[in-house]
């Protein structure tokens, strides 16, 4: 659920985290925003801090008194005494807006995780070919193959986009959220092992290069 | 105040004093007294006219020598005429009630332009934050377009405003810091992440070495200082940056190392002046000789260290210098 007075940033963060498969709801009565909330229930809240009516401060009091829904504070005043005050209010996580939307999406992963343990043993499938998060394996038709942290990393935002083409920039900015700074050759490097190793599990032709754009599954 | 300097301000009344005394002198010569009783009585005359102007000296000695240690003692002079005392003679009070005047006007001034200056400051702040919501409904826009350009053209965008909220802050530092154990990879990392596609889109090798060090200080401010860094090593041909940490003693130190054009000699020292542009940002025409500048003034305020080496043609290594106090 997003609380965003902005109607721009409202629409277009609805597209996005639709298409990363999460279903959003909105609303833009300000109101009563803690009733609404209580009353949909959703499994995680974007709370924006300057709103009409009552500010995200006293909606992420009130919701505590009621809720340990996940909530991540989303604003555009980024002072040391916005995040304490944010995260005594109970808020779980403080993102400062422009946002870096990768940033983004890997806090509301990992409190998603966290709060519903949704992410252990979690396996993600295109076809035969298979890719176990927990355990770093990917598999095909009984055959598997252990990947490193970053061969894993770049096959899991190929599944998680079946089809579409990732640009060899997205996959290097999404490896660097995860402390890995790879270069265009580390990369290059990556990009080959994988190859051998879904070749060695007869899924050679699984990954497809498109020169000049980047790879697909 | 020496003696022969207060006796010439005395000058009429010595003269007066003497042509007196020689006049009574000439007067009793006529009536026929002897020269020595006369001499006696002239000296008498003298010393007494002298005496007279003893107290006034002690007095004006005590005061003005007491007015002029605090002065040279005070931080901030102009404040002067609140701290000395009305002092008991009629010109010193004259001019202590002037100089009086005169302060009260000069805190009238000055209160004026701090409140001017609080309030463009209050408003910069103010519309950071406002136009922070358009930039981050712009980049939304993009991503979900897969405009990559575009992004970039915002990332530069935010770079500047955020540019000049803390250039806008920089002179109030103290109102929003808080120092906590931090660790050199947290802040380093924190930069890359967030500039990553800025980076990646140039090209831009980052390595990381011994970063795994803790020191206390305020991550915000230092991810900023970083990340004028970087950006400047991106900006002046910068292929490669290295980060590594260094612990010794008692203090840590974080190198930032490009191999970028680098810095002539003779312009090293020169780079951390506002406004100094340099050779390369002559050659470059977008530089602002900001960054830097900024950069030392905040290391100053959060008790850094800061500085710089360089060898024109092979890059520039910065040094941030964190003391280690552990309490």
């Amino acid at each position: 659920m997003i609380v965003e007075d902005d109607a721009t940033i409202r629409k277009e963060l609805k597209i996005l985290l639709e298409k990363y498969k999460y279903s959003v709801i909105t609303t833009n009565d300000f109101e009563d925003v803690v009733g609404f909330a209580l009353a949909e229930n959703p499994h995680l809240i974007l709370l924006d801090i300057n709103l009409p009516c009552y500010d995200g401060y006293y909606i992420c009091r009130e919701l505590r008194k009621h809720s340990k829904i996940p909530i991540i504070v989303v604003t555009s005043r980024n002072s040391d005494t916005d995040e304490l005050m944010s995260l005594n209010l109970g808020a779980d996580h403080f993102v400062t807006k422009p946002y870096n939307t990768q940033i983004l999406l890997a806090k509301i992963e990992s409190l998603l995780e966290r709060a519903y343990d949704a992410g252990t043993g979690k396996t993600l499938r295109y076809g035969d070919l298979a890719l176990d998060i927990g355990k770093s394996v990917v598999s095909f038709k009984g055959e598997s193959r252990e990947l490193t942290k970053n061969e894993l990393r770049i096959l899991q935002i190929l599944f998680e986009s079946p089809g579409d083409i990732v640009s060899r920039d997205d996959i290097m900015n999404a490896l660097w959220q995860t402390d890995a700074f790879v270069d265009d050759n580390t990369l290059t490097v990556n990009m080959s092992r994988i190859r051998k190793k879904l070749a060695e599990i007869g899924a050679g032709d699984a990954l497809k290069t498109k020169r000049g754009l980047g790879y697909s599954l | 105040m020496r003696v022969v300097d207060f006796l010439r301000g005395k000058v009429p009344f010595l003269a007066i004093l003497f042509m007196a005394t020689g006049f009574m002198a000439f007067l009793l010569r006529l009536l026929g007294q002897s020269p020595f009783s006369i001499m006696y009585i002239a000296a008498v005359m003298l010393l007494g006219g002298l005496l007279s102007l003893l107290p006034e000296f002690l007095t004006k000695r005590r005061y003005y020598g007491e007015l002029k240690s605090i002065m040279e003692n005070l931080d901030k002079k102009f404040l002067l005429s609140e701290i000395i005392e009305r002092p008991d003679f009629v010109e010193g009070q004259l001019l202590y009630d002037t100089l009086g005047d005169a302060g009260k006007s000069m805190n009238d001034e000055i209160a004026g332009y701090k409140n001017a200056y609080k309030e463009y400051r209050e408003f910069i702040e103010l519309w950071v934050h406002e136009i922070k919501t358009p930039i981050a409904g712009a980049k939304l826009i993009g991503e979900n377009a897969q405009n990559a350009p575009a992004l970039e053209e915002l990332d530069r965008i935010e770079f500047f405003v955020e540019q000049a909220l803390y250039y806008a802050r920089s002179n109030a530092v103290e109102n929003d810091y808080i120092i906590k154990p931090a660790l050199l990879s947290d802040m380093v990392g924190d930069v890359l992440k967030n500039n990553a596609k800025y980076l990646i889109a140039n090209r831009i090798s980052v390595r990381t070495s011994a970063l795994d060090l803790r020191v206390f200080t305020d991550v915000k401010w230092v991810s900023f200082i970083i990340r004028q860094i970087v950006d400047n090593a991106v900006k002046y041909g910068g292929n490669t940056i290295e980060f590594f940490g260094e612990s010794r003693g008692n203090s840590v130190a974080l190198f930032i190392k490009d191999d970028g054009q680098g810095i002539p000699g003779h312009e090293a020292d020169k780079v951390f002046e506002k406004g100094f542009t340099g050779s390369n940002g002559r050659i470059q025409g977008h530089s602002t000789g900001l960054g830097l500048y900024l950069c030392r003034k905040l290391c100053h305020k959060l008790g850094l260290g800061l500085s710089l080496e360089s060898t024109p043609g092979e890059g520039t290594t910065l040094k941030i210098v964190f003391p280690i106090n552990e309490l």
